[in-house]
């Protein structure tokens, strides 16, 4: 309990940076929806 | 007339018409602020809709198309516009009805466009837009002649001040009129083959085969470029037709052409009136000095060192209160908790951090009011012709002048505003080089280390002018060699403008633009930037450091920083400078958190400089073992140039993979700037050492 109470500023903390480390990591392993329209209109073939 | 089209469940009414003739302002001034941005299918072309109430009820769906001066097109935007228009573009259904804008003051040369929609099939409304300066410039237009000539309903409106908007809506009643007969007759061979080819379209099961066999013979790149959604029987059908018009000395292109105009010049002459003969308007006059040779170049630079001086001076006071205000926030949470891991979170991560980008946001929406202003009031385009001589020397035209200026905001609607180019080598040279002009995300970066170098407003506002300078120039050069590399079989890209009058900007657009940008800049800074300060403070403040050492040099951020110290130090930077450059890869902003979260690391208490005044003092106060600056002059000029060249934003680079079609370009793109600009700040820090600086 001590422990905790000369602590808990670190684990709160600590706690609120893995919130966004949590959603970076998310972001970057989710799947990627595909843009465009979903093919078959000849959109591929309208290139720069 | 046999042709038909596909109707959606809910009427939809598109508004077409040249570019800059007021499509934007009557859509706004039809619909309100309820609007749906999206992209038309298959391509990158914005597609604006919202939902209208015509008088009695009835529920429209509203699209702006982009604008076109022709429905045969010569950039991707007026490609979309005849694709609509053909009811070609798939996953789009044709309008039911097209509200045509156009320049009361031009009707002749704008009404071309308006017999292309109406030779397309669909029922139209002439909105003739701009009738106050038809006026001023002595042009008397009868309107019920003009409705009667042309067989369509004519609405006189002012889109910006809403004069005859009530009038158009009422031109709206559901269910809407048959389209209209054909104005025009082209000579025997021709007309004949409309007729051979539109029975051909028809057997086939194309819909509007009366507009599809107009446009195969009136347009020869629509006859000879692959069409997909045409059988390949009637584009072979439409050359020989063509062929025999040609035999013939009835060139199916020019006969059509010949029969437009002819009919267009006899509803002018029935229509309008010229009360006298032409004199000089309002925006004549101004133009003899805003597009002079030299007076030209002395007002294009006044407004510029305006805009910029502005952006330094204005934005003081809000800036100096969002910093008080973040300042009373940190000291209040140093109220409320004792000395800790989670106070120094929350002051010295979290509120400084956001702060110290926040605090720019009076300066960024500055620019985009300024810009938006000089394109509301039509000078944008006075600027886009001075620059064409310039732009022509580096390969490009003024076309490219509005997408640049653009990136002097944000690259992304600059990247994507390159849409309006017709030439592909110029769009992608546009591309290439915007992410030089010195967007307002370098702002934060620039605006807290110039103090660094010089004082005072106007010595920082001509050093802030170099950074643009030097961000411009070195992009045109770019253009320049590139061009010489891209697309050598290209004809150099042409450049046709149409100079709108000088008006009073719609204030109520620049606002919500404005608004708009606000948002998007808050939101990324309560979003991404909070998410990469917080972990920045985590970096910087763990490990622990044991006792007696310093807690920097202890961290991830500190020894990240050394292991890329002998990377950066040719250019003067140490380890810390080198830490922060690379936590600001995704976005250059981050930049300043970083350093603020670096630099406020077990600040004492009782300090009331502010974040910005604290990290110049500390970059300033920093000293090497020797005593001597740790960071010099040369140091942050060096640190300055490798923000200009950088490509340090991850979104643009994603956005110009979009646009290109291709990740080759967008990510040889980033290694080139990021390659630029080490070796830019290396050759600065090296060359002034040599000079003894």
């Amino acid at each position: 309990m001590d422990w905790f109470l000369h602590h808990w500023q670190t684990i709160v903390a600590f706690a609120i940076v893995a919130f966004p480390v949590a959603i970076f990591a998310l972001r970057l392993t989710r799947p990627k929806k595909k843009s465009g329209c979903g093919g078959g209109c000849d959109c591929e073939g309208k290139k720069l | 007339m046999s042709d038909s089209g596909e109707h959606a469940p809910v009427p939809k009414v598109a508004l077409a018409g040249h570019p800059n003739v007021g499509k934007t302002t009557l859509f706004n001034q039809l619909t309100g602020e309820s609007r749906k941005v999206g992209n038309y299918p298959g391509v990158t072309v914005e597609r604006t809709s919202a939902t209208l109430y015509t008088p009695h009820g009835h529920q429209l769906e509203l699209v702006d198309l982009p604008g076109s001066y022709s429905l045969s097109p010569n950039s991707p935007d007026e490609v979309v516009t005849r694709d609509v228009l053909l009811g070609d573009l798939k996953g789009e259904s044709p309008p039911d009805l097209v509200i045509c804008v156009v320049d009361a003051a031009s009707l002749e040369r704008h009404l071309y466009f308006v017999l292309q929609v109406m030779d397309a099939g669909f029922p139209v409304v002439l909105a003739l837009n701009q009738v106050d300066r038809a006026e001023d410039k002595g042009l008397r237009i009868n309107h019920q002649v003009l409705a009667d000539e042309l067989g369509i309903p004519v609405v006189a409106c002012q889109a910006t001040t809403g004069r005859g908007i009530v009038q158009l809506k009422q031109t709206l009643r559901f269910p809407f009129p048959p389209p209209t007969p054909r104005r025009w007759k082209g000579p025997g061979a021709v007309e004949s083959g409309i007729l051979k080819l539109a029975d051909h379209l028809e057997e086939a099961g194309i819909a509007r085969p009366t507009a599809h066999a107009v446009h195969l013979l009136a347009d020869t790149s629509y006859r000879i470029d692959p069409q997909a959604h045409l059988p390949v029987g009637a584009q072979v059908e439409a050359r020989e037709i063509a062929s025999t018009c040609i035999a013939k000395s009835q060139p199916p292109e020019d006969a059509i052409s010949q029969a437009r105009f002819l009919s267009i010049r006899r509803t002018v002459r029935a229509a309008v009136t010229e009360t006298r003969t032409e004199s000089e308007t309002f925006s004549d006059k101004l133009d003899r000095y805003a597009l002079h040779r030299v007076w030209g170049w002395f007002i294009l630079g006044g407004v510029m060192f305006l805009v910029f001086w502005s952006i330094f001076s204005f934005a003081s006071i809000p800036m100096d209160l969002i910093e008080k205000a973040f300042g009373a926030l940190a000291a209040g949470v140093g109220l409320l908790l004792p000395e800790g891991d989670l106070r120094g979170l929350i002051t010295d991560g979290m509120i400084q951090g956001v702060g110290s980008v926040v605090i720019f946001l009076p300066q960024i929406l500055l620019l985009f009011l300024f810009i938006g202003l000089l394109e509301g009031c039509g000078y944008m385009a006075r600027a886009a012709f001075l620059m064409d001589k310039i732009m022509s020397r580096a390969g490009l035209t003024g076309k490219s002048f509005l997408p640049l200026l653009s990136g002097y905001a944000c690259a992304i609607p600059g990247v994507m505003s390159t849409r309006t180019i017709n030439s592909a080598k110029e769009r992608l040279l546009t591309i290439l080089i915007l992410p030089w002009m010195s967007c307002s995300a370098r702002l934060p970066v620039y605006l807290l280390l110039i103090p660094l170098l010089v004082t005072g407003s106007f010595a920082q506002t001509m050093m802030m002018s170099l950074m643009y300078f030097l961000g411009t120039g070195t992009a045109l050069l770019a253009a320049w060699l590139l061009g010489k590399r891209i697309g050598r079989t290209e004809p150099a890209p042409q450049f046709l403008l149409e100079l709108p009058p000088y008006r009073v900007p719609d204030f109520g657009y620049v606002g919500r633009h404005i608004m708009g940008r606000a948002l998007a800049f808050l939101k990324k800074a309560g979003t991404i930037i909070l998410g990469i300060v917080i972990l920045l403070w985590a970096l910087g403040s763990y490990p622990k450091a044991p006792e007696g050492e310093d807690q920097l040099s202890y961290s991830v951020v500190g020894r990240l920083g050394n292991l890329i110290e002998p990377l950066v130090r040719p250019l003067g930077w140490d380890g810390r400078l080198g830490a922060a450059m690379l936590t600001s890869f995704a976005a250059r902003e981050v930049f300043n958190g970083s350093m603020a979260v670096s630099f406020a690391i077990g600040d004492g208490e009782g300090d009331n400089a502010t974040v910005r005044q604290r990290i110049r003092q500390r970059i300033a106060g920093a000293r090497k073992p020797d005593g001597s600056p740790l960071y010099p002059p040369l140091t942050i000029f060096s640190l300055l140039v490798f923000y200009i060249y950088a490509l340090q934003c991850l979104p643009t680079t994603v956005v110009v993979k979009s646009e290109t079609r291709s990740w080759r370009w967008a990510l040889g793109q980033l290694a080139g700037m990021s390659l630029f600009a080490y070796l830019a700040a290396l050759l600065v820090f090296q060359v002034g050492r040599l000079f003894g600086l």
